[in-house]
């Protein structure tokens, strides 16, 4: 009854402790002359004994009762107060805006009392059990240090969504996940704390250890050790790094390749859509079946004779020519490694100009960018007859043209992107 | 962005109007899906006699120009590396992008040859043609009576007439 009161006092009397939180300003009382904090102490003291003295003690009771507060002058909400009286205990209670409050039925010698917060350091007195019926006390607790460390995880410059992020600090883990994006405002352009983690930590001393390690499907852990004071506050930066084999064996990947003039024997432009599936038998793992389309764009220069004493001349003609046939694909290192896990293949493939079939072999490798995409570089070989385009010069008009069929023999390199799944 | 696209299209409808430049339908040409080539009016003195003749060109060229039996034949802004100007003794005629009447050439020349100068060409620098047959040595000089010659031309690849001149008329003089 008597702590339900001393709330309800409490509620009254926090206006008054509110303006003692800091020493730092001066306040005008109302009667237009400024009182420094060092008065405001003695107006919180004196309304704390005015509390107290509001307490309601039967005969034979003694009180005591005070305020908890801050080095800096600002309340202690929720300490825990445990009062021992010698070596006995017999209470404790939490501090309600600071104010605490114990009454004793029975006297004693020694007075214990011990206050602990999470974010202060422990206090700890002991006293001559008091003759008079009450007792003030007021104590200031020291502040731990208190950091709240933050950090975001990312895979290249990629931030990275549910990574398992376990912080210890002397005997205690902490476990977390990065965050996704949240959207301000629902402002959907503003992705903010993504890849985002972040864990209040208190120590009793500056040079205590932090241990962070950060764990993701595919990734390699990543650990970071650092003291409390080496700790500036900034969001720190954890990059992952990939591990050298996939997560899991990707079974499907579709593929774009593109070769340049320069990366082939003949100047031939290339472009190629390819998909390929693993066989997935325990034998055959490394086996691997799919479709190629692809299509060869080419300018080829034929020279023909005008007039008898001129030199030749020579005539540039394009042509495309587009494939598609199913093909073979057996890894040379395991498809699920992340870096040059090569390949070697085949695809019988229809001339789809000619109606005619065209044997292409390729060898390969990829590496991957992150976990499902990668960049492909491929020698493919590639035989196949075309009918090509000739001249013959007609000094009286237009040329007679007719065409040959040639056999070309395509070597080429090709570059492309994979996606696999 | 919705500039730049409109700025790319009207960069793309201006890059495909510029593209072709000067006509390729000439139904006054004698190849008439070509670039012309034209004769300005010039005057000649004939090596032997030593006359002087003037040939109009386009200026009157449906109107024979009257020539000595060694004709001096030239044109202005040719282009081609390639080219052949020929005497007919009729009049010149094309179908489907080629000379049907080459039986009627008495006299050709053609880049091959070697000339003085540029763009003019001297009998004496050509050949005679004799059933489409190039004839050896010095041309014989041309009989009395009305001719008709032109000059075309090949690209640099020397598949397709791209230029070519209207058919002129002369008529030789003895």
């Amino acid at each position: 009854m008597s702590r339900f009161l001393g709330i309800l006092l409490t509620l009254f009397l926090s206006p008054v402790f509110g303006f003692a939180q800091t020493d730092e300003i001066w306040q005008d009382n109302g009667s237009g002359v400024l009182e420094s904090t060092e008065d405001q102490k003695e107006s919180v003291t004196f309304s704390v004994e005015n509390w107290i003295s509001s307490q309601s003690v039967a005969p034979g009771q003694h009180l005591v009762g005070g305020y908890v507060q801050s080095i800096f002058h600002e309340f202690i909400d929720s300490a825990l107060v445990r009062i021992q009286v010698d070596d006995q205990p017999v209470d404790s209670v939490y501090t309600e805006k600071g104010l605490f409050c114990f009454l004793l039925n029975q006297k004693g010698n020694l007075l214990n009392i011990q206050i602990t917060h999470p974010d202060f350091h422990p206090f700890d007195t002991a006293m001559v059990f008091p003759q008079a019926p009450q007792t003030t006390l007021q104590k200031s607790l020291e502040p731990r240090y208190k950091i709240l460390l933050k950090g975001r995880a990312y895979a290249g410059n990629l931030p990275l969504e549910g990574v398992d992020v376990r912080i210890r600090h002397r005997d205690v883990l902490y476990e977390s996940q990065t965050k996704g994006c949240y959207y301000d405002n629902e402002d959907y352009w503003n992705c903010l704390y993504h890849g985002m983690f972040k864990q209040e930590l208190t120590a009793d001393e500056a040079s205590d250890s932090i241990y962070i390690e950060l764990n993701y499907e595919g990734m390699k852990p990543l650990t970071r050790g650092m003291t409390f004071n080496e700790y500036q506050g900034d969001i720190m930066e954890l990059q992952m790094k990939y591990e050298s084999i996939l997560p899991v064996v990707p079974m499907n990947s579709i593929n774009l390749k593109l070769s340049f003039p320069f990366m082939s024997k003949d100047k031939d432009w290339f472009v190629s859509m390819s998909y390929y599936r693993l066989v997935n038998e325990k034998s055959l793992r490394r086996l691997g079946y799919g479709m190629d389309a692809s299509m060869y764009i080419n300018t080829l220069t034929t020279e023909h004779k005008t007039f008898d004493e001129l030199e030749p001349v020579a005539v540039d003609s394009s042509y495309i020519r587009g494939f598609i046939g199913p093909s073979v694909v057996f890894w040379l290192r395991a498809p699920e490694q992340r870096i040059l896990s090569s390949y070697v293949g085949a695809t019988l493939a229809l001339n789809l100009s000619e109606y005619a079939l065209s044997p292409q072999a390729f060898l390969g490798t990829r590496l991957f960018l992150d976990l499902n995409k990668a960049i492909n570089l491929e020698l493919r070989y590639a035989g196949f007859d075309m009918e090509v385009v000739d001249y013959q010069f007609n000094p009286y008009g237009n040329p007679e043209k007719y065409f040959k069929t040639q056999h070309f023999n395509k070597l080429h390199a090709t570059l492309g992107v994979q996606i696999v799944f | 962005m919705k500039q730049v696209f409109c700025l790319l299209s009207l960069l793309m409808v201006l890059s495909a109007c510029t593209k072709e430049t000067g006509s390729l339908n000439n139904e006054d040409l004698v190849f008439t899906n070509s670039y012309p080539i034209g004769v300005d009016p010039y005057t000649y003195t004939d090596p032997v006699n030593h006359t002087d003749f003037t040939v109009y060109g386009d200026s009157i060229w449906r109107k024979p120009d009257t020539v000595s039996s060694r004709p001096v034949l030239a044109w202005t802004k040719h282009a081609p590396s390639i080219l052949l100007a020929a005497i007919f003794k009729e009049p010149i005629r094309v179908e489907g992008g080629e000379i049907v009447n080459t039986q009627s050439i008495v006299w050709q020349w053609h880049s091959g040859m070697p000339t003085v100068y540029q763009d003019t060409v001297y009998y004496s620098e050509g050949k005679a043609v004799s059933n489409g047959i190039e004839l050896d040595g010095t041309p014989v000089p041309l009989d009395t009576g009305l001719y008709y010659w032109a000059v075309w031309g090949w690209g640099k690849t020397g598949v397709y007439i791209y230029y070519s001149s209207k058919q002129y008329g002369l008529y030789v003089e003895n």
